[in-house]
């Protein structure tokens, strides 16, 4: 059994002979440790292994790292751009929707009718909206059409049921709907903080390619 | 038995020529030279992506990570001193943006939403991979399990053609003591390794006991 100082000398002339830093004494020093332990040599031959077996996983991990180069000039304003982006672009999404719907103006694109609801057939390019239902199967039997939205996930996923508060005995379900929708874009990127905590967009490479439809 | 012949010489890796070549470049990168900085960055990528794999989740993107030290680099160059604090500093940046990652990532799974439906769904993202049933794999996982102070100078001997030179450059320790530390953590490897009867199920926070540093 060695000591601690003993397995130390013998870790760093193992270390020395897989790095090929071990000089005539040290190879001298290991010999004698090995006749004395004969598992020396084992233990020698399995770190070596080992060695090169960790530094190929590495490699592979650390691959990526010759495709990541410096982000471009001009990247601050595209994260000033972002950030304005992200706070308002939500909003203004909604306030345009609420606008045309609000004045009943057909929705971007063409030569759509919505037939549910009650009332005087508007024609071609309006929508009537009676009920957000409507709303929603308008957009996605549109989206459709135009290729923007490939479907409803069927299941809805249940955040809380909870007994209504009217006293009707009837039941609230919170719930989540899914749509799922096709766009094309020139870039995508990811938002993550650098290590003083500011977000950062950061570009992603896709490089799969696929012929199988969505 | 038959037995490795290793012929490697220290003084003369790879490293050493790139580096030192590239010296001039961290100070002409420091004044603002931005053909400098990006042979400086190509220079220095791959150690700093082993330190963000030293660090960072399992479930975070390399690459992701590497963007951001990216873009610190460009945007704080300017604050390095001088050429001899640029690797330490690129280290922290690299060591600070994992763990700032790994922070977050804590934060979103004890808030994300427990749905009645999403078991499967979030046992995924825990689950171990196949491929992790490689013989490498399964040895970076376990050595990203080791402390600290030998986790580093182990996987960065591995960047091809890092000397123990240039690890002690980055690490800011005396040349010994990497040699002495990627002496153990090695031993620890190999003892972990020889503890983990089956491969699957070892986690990130395998540990080793017992063992002092000599430095």
């Amino acid at each position: 059994m060695h000591n601690e100082q003993d397995a130390i000398d013998r870790d760093v002339l193992m270390t020395r002979v897989i790095d090929g830093h071990a000089t005539t004494e040290d190879w001298a020093a290991f010999r004698k440790l090995a006749d004395e332990e004969p598992t020396t040599w084992d233990e020698l031959t399995q770190t070596q292994s080992m060695h090169g077996s960790l530094c190929e996983a590495l490699d592979e991990a650390t691959a990526p790292a010759d495709g990541v180069d410096l982000p471009v000039q001009g990247q601050d304003a595209f994260h000033a751009r972002g950030r304005i982006a992200r706070t308002w672009g939500g909003w203004l999404i909604a306030a345009s929707v609420l606008i045309a719907w609000s004045l009943n103006l057909p929705l971007q694109g063409s030569s759509f009718t919505a037939t549910s609801g009650l009332g005087p057939n508007l024609g071609d390019g309006y929508v009537k909206v009676d009920e957000p239902a409507d709303a929603l199967r308008a957009y996605v039997d549109r989206g459709r059409k135009d290729g923007s939205v490939v479907g409803l996930v069927p299941d809805v996923r249940v955040l809380e049921t909870r007994a209504s508060t009217d006293g009707s005995g009837r039941l609230e379900v919170l719930l989540v709907r899914q749509i799922i929708e096709r766009q094309q874009v020139d870039q995508v990127y990811r938002w993550t903080q650098d290590e003083t905590g500011t977000l950062r967009p950061i570009q992603v490479k896709v490089r799969t390619v696929s012929d199988r439809p969505f | 038995m038959s037995i490795l012949v290793c012929c490697r010489s220290e003084g003369n890796s790879l490293a050493d020529t790139q580096v030192g070549s590239a010296s001039s470049d961290v100070s002409s990168a420091i004044a603002g030279d931005q053909a400098a900085l990006r042979r400086v960055w190509a220079t220095h990528r791959r150690w700093v992506a082993a330190i963000l794999v030293a660090h960072k989740p399992r479930s975070v993107e390399t690459e992701d990570l590497l963007q951001v030290v990216a873009m610190t680099l460009v945007q704080r160059i300017s604050d390095v001193r001088d050429e001899r604090a640029f690797r330490p500093w690129l280290r922290t940046v690299a060591v600070n943006a994992a763990r700032a990652t790994g922070r977050r990532h804590q934060v979103e799974k004890k808030s994300r939403l427990r749905l009645v439906r999403d078991h499967a769904v979030s046992s995924i993202e825990d689950a171990v991979e196949p491929e992790v049933l490689e013989e490498g794999r399964v040895l970076l996982d376990l050595a990203r399990g080791l402390p600290e102070g030998y986790r580093e100078p182990l996987l960065l001997r591995c960047v091809k053609g890092m000397s123990y030179r240039e690890i002690a450059k980055v690490l800011e320790l005396p040349e010994t003591t990497i040699e002495t530390r990627i002496a153990r953590g090695r031993r620890m490897l190999r003892e972990l390794a020889s503890r983990t009867e089956t491969k699957v199920g070892v986690g990130e926070h395998a540990s080793c006991e017992g063992v002092a540093d000599a430095q």
